[in-house]
C-alpha cells in the first residue's frame, strides 16, 4: 500500500474564460494533514470539487488512493469523507438519522451513531431534529458525517469557520485523531492559526496557482523574519528595540540589550503564516 | 471500512430517507389527508341521481281540463305542471326562483287556438336557465297549443331508436358527483406535484444533493428514488380516493392504468417544478403554471355539451376522459386504448423532461 493518498498533477479548470485552477501539482501522504490556504476566489473550492469527484479536471490527473477520480469517482467516493462549507444536513431528521442514512449509502448497516456523536459532543441530543441545532452543533455533525465510512482521505472545507472556541477545539481534536489513525486530511481554511496548529504542510493558493508549499516551520524560516523585541525604561519613558536574529551580530546586540538597566520585557517574534501569505501573494486572505 | 455498496442498498436508503422527509412535512401530510377525506365526503353528500323533471308554472283560465291529458304524458318526459291563479303570481314565482319556467296563457287562448287565430303566450324564464332550455320551452308552448286545438303537428319524427346514437341517457343522466370523479383524481395528483416538488426544491436549495453526490450514490439513484416515491405516493393516494368514491366502475384495470400513468406524469412535472423553483413559493408557482391548463379537461367534463377539440390535445385529457368513460359509460379497453396511449405518450415526455431538468440542476450545483 502506497503512503501517498492524494496525487495531483498539472490540474487546471476554467469556468468559461475564467481560469480557476491553473496547473497545480502536489501530493498528500496517509496520516498527513495538508492545509490548503487562500483567499476567496483563489481556487480552493474548485480544487476540492475536483478532488472529491464533483467535477472533472479539464487538464491533468488526480489520483486518490491510487485510483483516477475522474474515471472511477464512485469507487473513490466509497473511501473518502467530505465535510462541505455549507451545512447541507437534513434539517427535518435527527443527528442520529442523518448519520445512519449516510452510513447506509456506504453500505454500513447497524451504524453506531451514538459513539460517533459522542466523539463530537452531540450524543445527548442525537434524537433531536437538526433544525434545532446551533451553528456549532451543525458543524460538528457535519464533521461526524464526513467520518461515517472511516474514510482514508478526508476533505474538510472551512470546518471551524465562525465557530465558538469549544466547537473549534472539538473539531481540531477529531482532525488530529483521524490523522493519527492514518487518514490523509485535506483542510481548507481562512484561519492561519488553525492551519499552523493542525497542518503538517500548508499550500498557499492564489489566482489558481500554488504560491508556496511546505511545512509551516520551513515557510516561516524561509520567508519570515525572526526578531526579538526588548523594552526598557529610559529617562522616565519606555524605549523599544528590535533585534533581527538573522543579523550576524544579533548575539552581541542581545547581550548588550539584556545588560541595559531598566529592562522591562523581552519578546521573541516570528512571522505568522498570514505574514508570509501576504509577502508571497501581495494580498490578504479575505 | 465496508466493501462496495450495491445499487439496491443505495436506492433503499434514499427511499427510506425520502419517505421520512415526506411524512414529516406536516403541511402536505395534512393537505393529502384533507383532500382524500373531503373528496370522499363530497362525493357521498352530493345527490346520487339527477332530477330530470322540470316544473312548469301555468296560468290560463279554463285550461286545466285541457292540460290534464298533456300533463299525464309530459310527466314521463320530465315535465311537471303547477297552476297559478293569476299571471302576476306566476311571474313572481319565477322571479323568486320557485320555478324556472312559467307559461302565462291569455284569456282567449282556447278560442283563438280552436279557431286557428294568432294569440300571444308569455313565457317567463329564470335568467340562469340555459338558452337551449328556453328554446325548448317556447317549442313546448307551440306543441301544447297544437294539442289543445286538436290539430296535429305539421312534422313527423322517425322512431326514437333510429335517432339516438350511443347510450340513451333519458331518465338515467350521469349524476354530477360522478362527473366529478376525474376531477377528484386529478386534484389528488395536483397536491402530490406540489408536495414532491417542494421536497425536491428543498434538497436542491439546501445542497443536500451535493452531499449525496459525494458518496457512492449516483445521480441516477437519486432520480430513481424521487421518481419511485413520487409515483408511488401519487398513485396510491389517487387509488384510495377512487376506491372511496367508487371510481373504478366496471373496469378497475383501465382506471388503475390511467391513474398510474397520471402519477408518472405528475412526478415528471414535480421534478421540473422542484428544479425550477427556488423555494416553496417558487415551486408552487411553477407547479400551478403547468397544472392550471391541465385541470381544464377535468372541469370541462362537468358541463353539458361536447368538449372542444383543442381540449383533446391537453396532456391530462387522456386521464380525465378514460376515468370518465370507464366509470360512467362502462367503457372497455378498446374504447380507452386511444386515450391511454395519448396519456402514456405525454407521461413519457414529462418524465423524461423532468429527469433531464433535475439532472441538469444537480450537476450545476
Amino acid at each position: 500500500m502506497s503512503d501517498i493518498a492524494i496525487t495531483v498533477k498539472n490540474v487546471s479548470f476554467s469556468y468559461g474564460k475564467i481560469l480557476a485552477v491553473d496547473g497545480i501539482s502536489f501530493e498528500v501522504a496517509r496520516g498527513e494533514v495538508m492545509g490548503f490556504l487562500g483567499p476567496n476566489g483563489a481556487g480552493k473550492s474548485t480544487t476540492i470539487k475536483m478532488l472529491t469527484g464533483m467535477i472533472k479536471p479539464q487538464t491533468g490527473n488526480i489520483a486518490l488512493l491510487g485510483m483516477d477520480i475522474a474515471r472511477t469517482p464512485k469507487d473513490v467516493q466509497q473511501r473518502i469523507g467530505v465535510c462541505f462549507e455549507e451545512k447541507n444536513l437534513y434539517l427535518e431528521m435527527s443527528a442520529r438519522e442523518n448519520l445512519e442514512f449516510f452510513a447506509r449509502l456506504f453500505g454500513i448497516r447497524n451504524y453506531d451513531a451514538k459513539s460517533a456523536l459522542e466523539r463530537v459532543g452531540l450524543a445527548d441530543r442525537m434524537n433531536e431534529r437538526v433544525k434545532r441545532y446551533s451553528k456549532g452543533m451543525r458543524q460538528r455533525l457535519m464533521v461526524a458525517r464526513a467520518l461515517v465510512n472511516q474514510p482514508e482521505v478526508i476533505f474538510l472545507d472551512e470546518p471551524t469557520d465562525g465557530l465558538d472556541p469549544v466547537s473549534s477545539r472539538a473539531i481540531r481534536t477529531v482532525i488530529q485523531e483521524e490523522a493519527k489513525r492514518g487518514a490523509a486530511v485535506f483542510l481548507t481554511t481562512h484561519d492561519m492559526m488553525e492551519a499552523d496548529l493542525l497542518s503538517d504542510r500548508v499550500a498557499f493558493i492564489n489566482k489558481g496557482k500554488i504560491a508556496a508549499l511546505d511545512t509551516p516551520e520551513n515557510l516561516k524560516l524561509k520567508y519570515g523574519k525572526r526578531t526579538v523585541k526588548i523594552r526598557h525604561r529610559n529617562n522616565g519613558g519606555v524605549q523599544e528595540r528590535i533585534i533581527e536574529l538573522s543579523d550576524q551580530k544579533a548575539g552581541e546586540h542581545l547581550k548588550e540589550a539584556v545588560g541595559t538597566e531598566g529592562l522591562l520585557t523581552i519578546h521573541t517574534e516570528e512571522a505568522t503564516l498570514e505574514d508570509i501569505f501576504v509577502l508571497l501573494t501581495g494580498r490578504g486572505l479575505v | 471500512m465496508k466493501g462496495k455498496v450495491s445499487r439496491f442498498e443505495i436506492l433503499s436508503a434514499l427511499l427510506r430517507k425520502d419517505i421520512a422527509l415526506f411524512s414529516r412535512d406536516l403541511l402536505f401530510v395534512f393537505l393529502s389527508i384533507l383532500s382524500v377525506v373531503s373528496f370522499a365526503v363530497l362525493y357521498w353528500v352530493l345527490p346520487k341521481s339527477v332530477n330530470e323533471t322540470i316544473t312548469v308554472g301555468i296560468h290560463g283560465e279554463g285550461l286545466e281540463a285541457a292540460f290534464e291529458r298533456i300533463a299525464g304524458e309530459s310527466a314521463e318526459e320530465g315535465m311537471a305542471l303547477k297552476w297559478y291563479e293569476d299571471g302576476e303570481t306566476l311571474k313572481q314565482a319565477v322571479t323568486e326562483r320557485d320555478l324556472q319556467v312559467g307559461f302565462d296563457f291569455p284569456e282567449d287562448f282556447l278560442s283563438a287556438a280552436a279557431s286557428g287565430k294568432g294569440t300571444r303566450v308569455t313565457v317567463y324564464v329564470h335568467p340562469n336557465l340555459p338558452p337551449e332550455i328556453r328554446q325548448a320551452m317556447t317549442s313546448a308552448v307551440r306543441e301544447i297549443a297544437f294539442a289543445i286545438s286538436g290539430n296535429p303537428l305539421p312534422v313527423t319524427f322517425p322512431e326514437e331508436d333510429t335517432i339516438i346514437l350511443g347510450v340513451d341517457r333519458a331518465g338515467n343522466q350521469v349524476p354530477f358527483r360522478d362527473k366529478l370523479k376525474p376531477l377528484y383524481a386529478f386534484m389528488v395528483l395536483v397536491i402530490e406535484v406540489i408536495s414532491l416538488g417542494a421536497l425536491i426544491s428543498s434538497e436542491v436549495q439546501n445542497r443536500t444533493l451535493t452531499a449525496l453526490l459525494s458518496t457512492p450514490a449516483r445521480i441516477g439513484d437519486i432520480l430513481a428514488a424521487k421518481g419511485l416515491l413520487g409515483t408511488f405516493i401519487a398513485f396510491s393516494e389517487s387509488v384510495i380516493v377512487m376506491f372511496l368514491i367508487r371510481g373504478f366502475g366496471s373496469s378497475p384495470g383501465i382506471v388503475l392504468v390511467a391513474l398510474l400513468l397520471g402519477a408518472v406524469m405528475v412526478t415528471g412535472l414535480a421534478m421540473i417544478a422542484g428544479s425550477a423553483g427556488k423555494d416553496l413559493m417558487g415551486t408552487m408557482l411553477f407547479s400551478l403554471l403547468f397544472l392550471i391548463p391541465l385541470m381544464i379537461p377535468a372541469f370541462a367534463v362537468l358541463f353539458p355539451g361536447s368538449l372542444a377539440l383543442w381540449l383533446q390535445y391537453l396532456p391530462s385529457y387522456g386521464l380525465v376522459k378514460t376515468v370518465l368513460i370507464s366509470t360512467t359509460e362502462g367503457a372497455g379497453w378498446a374504447d380507452s386504448a386511444g386515450n391511454l396511449l395519448m396519456l402514456g405518450g405525454w407521461c413519457i415526455l414529462f418524465f423524461v423532461i423532468g429527469v433531464l431538468v433535475l439532472r441538469r440542476r444537480v450537476v450545476t450545483l
